[in-house]
């Protein structure tokens, strides 16, 4: 009887984990990935599909023609232009403004690094609009300063034009160079500059010959990340380049559909010539980073030292800051301005100052006050959704060794290249149809923002147990408590600022997504980014910026929690994510 | 004026003081080696004396020429000195050419010159046939090579070198310390050589400079500054050493009578030594002979008791209470001691150095 | 009613009696077929309506607003261009998931094409007798409410007494002329009109003047309003008539030779949920009170009985030319594209 025991307690434990895994490690898990799967698999296959002519035929005449039209052929064009242009811009702005943070001791580099950080974090469609204000060619307050300082006949600068595209999404996507050159800088060790030094190296010779090569492969990695976003911001490219009458591809794939009767076949053809661009972009980024990254060869402790540059450091801090000013300054600048004058247009005086648009924005346009709601509902739940997927993708990686993981990882991480117009024609395709007809419903909206944010939430989760040592869970076990028990008592309590962090990362970029949404929308479910969108489209500026600036606030109040909660500084929560 | 020569140097970072009044000569053409424990300020006077820091008070001079002082300091690149790093620093955007050529090229030395003397270089290093390569593709120690071939093919009259050695594995270290040395006698550049680990300081130096807490607390041979150690901070630093509190019975000139409980002892001493103050007896552990054989002229023996013994291979480690204070012995093997057996050690006179101090320093 | 009225009728007519496809059965629509079978207290129980409409939001609101006062229903709009409304009615037809009551467009062509797919329920009602029967659908499944006539819409402190008064004198103000067409090409029907009436020369001509071009009519006003450019072309008379009653600097004129009108038709959706509220609604909105909200909107009402918007040119007074939606829609595809070719930019094709 006795001698019996241990091995009924024994069988018993068996009996109980084999159970508790089916029922809730199974159930869990399982649902997590088929709804990754149904999410972003299942609208990637309709994608393909879709450019075959499915449903109606399949065939390849669709592509022919597709790729044969020279609306398409300009489009493509335009794109390839964009993302050159952009690419070299963040190149020239990017690298001197990091090395100027990361290498020198020009004053308030600090602030100059939050500043980059801001012009990131702003939704690009608000910097096209701001922009619209500033360098219209009219009655753009920079034009008018020109004229007034110059004598200008008209405003000499035209913000609805390739250069003026190219400048606005320069300003917001040169981040990517600037944070993969600052860190690079800040890990090349002062020897290495030293070491040149007392071989009779002068400064100028020392950063051109090594400094410059070593970052080399983080900026042509980070000009390439420029690039492949640039392509992906439907919205500057809509605000700025559709008044312009040029036409990108994402700009040109709205039109295709937003057109009646919509073209399908064109739109999946489209989008996945932009996917075949974001690819290769992608692998070339990553081979040549792979190949030839030098800068992360000990990851012990680096010294650094900074430059003195004597009064240098005052130009320099002029250039940076006219630099951050077109970036982030004064495109907020302008948006406050504007959501508090009655009048754009009219100059800043106090009897020009009103709530009124506030007023409007958040209780009575109705469009306005539905966006409101919406977006904060969509990006609750899809955050929410998406952790969830995320962190049970990342518990298959790291913690079982359920075959087909690397495959759902790679899957969970995908859609951080997808443009979200691709994503957006790849959910309509799938989901205007039977078995699940969600097309103008709030709910493929929804569908959308998870499968565009899961790869930021999946990363995240990824991160945050790789942290956790995962003999605090098996302890657990140990002890008797059951799989469910141990990642409710233990795992959860654990990752719970990680997993808020990753919540947030999603909940951020998915209240003020434009790109996807506005494919995607009905009466009813407008977001905010479409109410700004839509009321610009009207001329409803001053109502617009409050709107916008509604955004900002909400958008800025959370990254900086992020930035609190993960206790670092910007560069390293940033993500390449593409979005706007 | 010495070849280099180091007069009153302060440092400070904020108002921690790293250095506080170096006074330092060094010769052409010798090997110097800054000792010292971690944070103490090696690399601290190495960078000051590359020009890299500004010293906040003192000069540095080299060949007559003030190169350093509070007010001004010639920039590292005119200084014409060679640099190894401890982390090697190699370029790793350039192959081994490349990184060795570097300096010549600044130096705007002919193409085909630079060939010649990097080949050379290389060769004296041990590296031929790896011109191609990039340093990612060289083992710790040849990137070492690579360093030291970068600065030796300039020929600088100085080599500063900061740990050089302390990446590599034990057996690798040995072998570049012969070849480091005979590379220095060969040249005849002068070396100033930063380490932590005093082996390595002697093996290799014409002359140690201990550091502790930004100053320097002795300077000289590696055999004076072993047997002859200035202070307890030194002693202990150089190797195993007993360290036996006493009490100062009588001094003349450099030798002083001792008492460590009961017995008294003969010493060495330094003139400094102040007779009401605590006194230490540093003995070398390797320095004392176990036995009950007769007193020796010129030698000291003591009455003490075994304790325990623990055979270590080639020695045999003895752990011997001398009036209530525990020594330790490194006999050798053939000698064996039942615990509690009463034991005499013998220590040359010229072994027991007495100085200032308490053993809890 | 003039002789020119009476030629946008017979363009109308044409449309209507154009062939399609008619698989559908009309009679399954749910909920009333005409106006003397609305419930109002099931309306009231189904308690808001859903709208699809390309018309000014101003005016939106403003008949919304009178119509939820006095019946407590609520009406939920969307607002896009007019190939917004129609395409997103197509596409959630499409996905089964009509979300729409009513659709309201300033694009006949748009809602032949629901008719064509069997998307519009025929509602008869006799308060739609003062509309010309030109101006429906012989089946009723729409009905023309308004009657926006493309207008030279001007800044008067830059031409003063002198505005460009023709198509043609408008191709000498280069690089001062602004137009609108969404890049889904909202704007095609009336610059189609204007071309087949006047020729495509116009049009190139038009182009080489470098006119801005802006994504919805409000723009147009805004611009000219603020002196960014002098002219525009194809401006909708209201946002020109309201432009002006604001006091604004700008005054709009009806072209001697002829003006392109756009009729703009509405039509209940047959998959309604609320079919009851959106009869209703559709009642309201076609009836005298909504279309005298139309009309203070600056719009000219498609009913007889209703004046012309106040100090508005009577239509009679004016030389109007009718779209040909039938042409329009069929060859749609090439016009766009041809459009493309004069203008640049995007037209959605
Ligand atoms: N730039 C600096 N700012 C502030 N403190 C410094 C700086 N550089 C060195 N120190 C401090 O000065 C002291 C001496 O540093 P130093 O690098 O000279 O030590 P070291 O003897 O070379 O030590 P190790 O053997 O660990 O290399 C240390 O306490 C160090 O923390
Ligand atoms: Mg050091």
């Amino acid at each position: 009887m006795q001698a019996a025991a241990p091995a009924a307690v024994a069988d018993r434990a068996n009996g109980r984990s084999i159970a508790s895994k089916i029922s809730f490690q199974g159930l869990v898990l399982g649902f997590a990935v088929a709804l990754l799967l149904f999410l972003v698999g299942y609208p990637l296959l309709w994608l393909f599909l879709g450019s075959l002519g499915a449903p109606q035929s399949l065939g390849l005449e669709h592509l022919q023609r597709a790729f044969a039209r020279p609306q398409n052929y300009a489009a493509l064009v335009n794109t390839l232009q964009l993302a050159l242009g952009t690419g070299v811009m963040s190149v020239l702005i990017g690298v001197p403004l990091a090395w100027a943070t990361s290498r020198t001791n020009m004053p308030l580099r600090y602030v100059i690094h939050a500043l980059v950080a801001l012009s990131y974090i702003m939704p690009p469609y608000l910097t096209a609009l701001a922009y619209i204000f500033l360098l219209g060619p009219e009655a753009g307050h920079f034009n008018r300063l020109l004229q007034g300082l110059f004598g200008f006949e008209s405003g000499p600068l035209n913000i609805f034009s390739m250069p003026g595209v190219i400048f606005v999404i320069g300003i917001h996507v040169f981040a990517f160079t600037y944070f993969l050159t600052y860190s690079a800088l800040k890990s090349v060790d002062a020897s290495l500059e030293e070491s040149a030094q007392v071989l009779g190296a002068k400064r100028w010779q020392t950063t051109l010959r090594i400094n410059l090569p070593l970052v080399a492969p983080a900026i042509t990695g980070g000009a390439l990340l420029s690039a492949i976003d640039s392509l992906a911001l439907f919205g500057p490219q809509a605000i700025i380049g559709t008044p312009a009458q040029i036409v990108f591809l994402p700009t040109r794939i709205y039109a295709t559909i937003g057109s009646y009767p919509p073209r399908w076949a064109e739109a999946s053809a489209l989008s996945l010539l932009l996917v075949f661009l974001t690819v290769a972009g992608l692998a070339l980024q990553r081979g040549y980073l792979e190949r030839r990254s030098y800068v992360t060869v000990s990851g012990k402790g680096v010294r650094t030292q900074l430059l003195n540059l004597g009064p240098a450091r005052w130009a320099l801090l002029a250039f940076c800051l006219t630099i951050v000013f077109f970036s982030a300054i004064a495109p907020v600048g302008i948006l406050t301005l504007n959501a508090f004058s009655k009048s754009w247009t009219d100059p800043l005086s106090l009897s020009n100052l009103t709530l009124e648009h506030f007023h409007t924005a958040l209780f009575l346009d109705q469009v306005a006050v539905r966006g409101i709601i919406n977006s904060f509902k969509l990006a609750t739940s899809a955050a929410a959704i998406a952790v969830l997927i995320g962190a049970a993708v990342a518990y298959l990686d790291l913690r079982t060794n359920v075959r087909g993981r690397r495959v759902l990882d790679y899957l969970a991480i995908l859609p951080l290249g997808l443009p979200g117009t691709v994503m957006a024609v790849g959910i309509l395709l799938a989901f205007i149809r039977l078995p699940i007809p969600i097309y103008g419903t709030i709910w493929i909206l929804l569908a959308a923002y998870v499968a565009r944010f899961i790869p930021l939430a999946t990363r995240s989760a990824n991160a945050t147990f790789r942290q956790i040592d995962p003999s605090l869970e098996e302890a657990g076990r140990i002890t008797g408590a059951s799989w469910f028990h141990v990642i409710r008592r233990i795992l959860v309590p654990l990752s719970r600022p990680g997993l808020l962090v990753a919540f947030l990362l999603v909940f951020i970029p998915a209240f003020g997504e434009l790109s996807a949404t506005i494919l995607l929308y009905t009466g009813g479910t407008e977001t905010i980014a479409i109410a700004i969108y839509r009321l610009n489209d009207l001329g409803q500026l001053e109502v617009v910026s409050a709107l916008a600036v509604f955004t900002i606030v909400v958008v800025l109040t959370l990254a900086a929690l992020v930035s609190w909660l993960s206790g670092s500084s910007w560069s390293s929560s940033e993500t390449p994510a593409v979005r706007g | 004026m010495a070849f280099i020569d180091i007069a009153g140097i302060d440092k400070r970072f904020g108002s921690f003081k790293a250095l506080s009044g170096i006074e330092l000569a060094i010769e052409e053409r010798e090997f110097v080696t800054f000792l010292g424990p971690s944070g103490c300020g090696k690399t601290t006077m190495l960078r000051t004396l590359a020009g890299f820091l500004t010293p906040d008070s003192g000069t540095i001079h080299v060949g007559g020429k003030l190169l350093s002082s509070p007010q001004a300091v010639v920039p590292p690149e005119h200084r014409r000195m060679g640099m190894v790093f401890q982390n090697y620093a190699v370029w790793p955007h350039m192959s081994v050419f490349e990184n060795v050529a570097f300096g010549l090229r600044l130096l705007k030395v002919e193409g085909a010159e630079i060939g010649e003397r990097v080949s050379r270089i290389l060769d004296a290093v041990g590296l031929r046939g790896l011109e191609k390569r990039h340093p990612g593709q060289l083992s710790g120690g040849q990137q070492q090579r690579v360093a030291l071939a970068r600065s030796l093919v300039v020929e600088p009259s100085i080599l500063l070198l900061d740990e050089p050695l302390s990446n590599l594995d034990a057996k690798l270290r040995e072998r570049m310390r012969t070849e480091l040395k005979t590379l220095q006698r060969r040249t005849g550049i002068t070396f100033i050589y930063v380490t932590h680990d005093q082996a390595e300081a002697m093996a290799l130096s014409d002359r140690i400079v201990v550091f502790n807490q930004g100053t320097v607390q002795q300077v000289g041979a590696p055999r004076d500054v072993y047997e002859r150690p200035a202070n307890i901070f030194v002693a202990d630093f150089m190797g195993l050493v007993n360290k036996v509190p006493g009490k100062l019975v009588e001094r003349r000139g450099t030798s002083a009578r001792v008492r460590i409980g009961e017995q008294t002892i003969e010493a060495c001493t330094s003139d400094g030594i102040d007779p009401n103050g605590a006194i230490v007896v540093a003995i070398r552990p390797e320095a004392i002979r176990l036995g009950e054989a007769a007193p020796v002229a010129g030698n000291n023996v003591l009455a003490g008791k075994l304790v325990e013994s623990t055979f270590l291979g080639n020695i045999v480690d003895h752990q011997v209470d001398v009036s209530g204070s525990l020594m330790r012995v490194q006999g050798d093997r053939q000698q064996a001691f039942e615990p509690g057996a009463n034991v005499n050690l013998i220590v040359p006179i010229t072994e027991c150095v007495a100085m200032q101090g308490d053993t809890s320093q | 009613m003039s002789i020119e009225r009476r030629s946008v009728l017979k363009g109308l007519a044409a449309a209507g009696t154009a062939p399609f496809i008619a698989g559908h059965a009309w009679s399954q629509a749910a909920g009333p077929s005409d106006a003397g079978q609305i419930d109002v207290e099931k309306a009231k129980a189904e308690g808001k309506v859903v709208l699809y409409t390309s018309l000014d939001t101003q005016i939106v609101d403003a008949i919304n607003a009178a119509f939820t006062k006095k019946y407590g229903i609520e009406v939920q709009y969307f607002r896009g261009g007019s190939s917004d409304v129609t395409g997103k009615v197509l596409a959630e037809a499409d996905a089964g998931r009509s979300q729409a009551d009513m659709v309201d467009a300033s694009d006949v062509a748009g809602l032949m094409l629901m008719k064509e797919r069997g998307l519009l329920k025929p509602f008869k009602s006799p308060a739609m007798d003062p509309i010309a029967k030109e101006l429906r659908d012989p089946d009723g499944t729409w009905i023309a409410d308004r009657l926006t006539q493309a207008v030279i819409h001007y800044n008067t402190k830059e031409f003063g007494s002198a505005p460009p008064s023709t198509w043609e004198d408008l191709t000498k103000a280069s690089g001062r002329l602004v137009y609108f067409s969404s890049s889904s090409g909202d704007g095609a029907p009336r610059l189609y009109t204007l071309a087949s009436n006047f020729g495509w020369d116009l049009l190139k001509k038009l182009a080489a003047t470098k006119p801005l071009r802006v994504q919805t009519p409000q723009v147009i006003a805004q611009v000219l309003e603020r002196g960014e450019r002098g002219a525009g072309f194809l401006q909708n008379d209201n946002i020109a008539w309201r432009s002006k009653r604001q006091g604004k600097p700008t005054d709009y004129l009806f072209p001697a030779e002829g003006v392109p009108t756009e009729v703009g038709a509405c039509g209940l959706l047959k998959s309604s949920a609320r079919p009851h509220a959106a009869a209703l609604y559709y009642e309201w909105w076609m009836g005298p009170e909504g279309q005298a909200i139309l009309v203070k909107g600056g719009k000219y009402s498609s009913r007889t009985d209703v004046e012309p918007p106040e100090g508005s040119v009577p239509l009679s007074k004016i030389k109007l030319i009718a779209p040909d939606h039938v042409e329009y829609k069929k060859n749609k595809s090439q016009i766009l594209d041809r459009l493309a070719a004069t203008f640049g930019g995007e037209w959605g094709n």
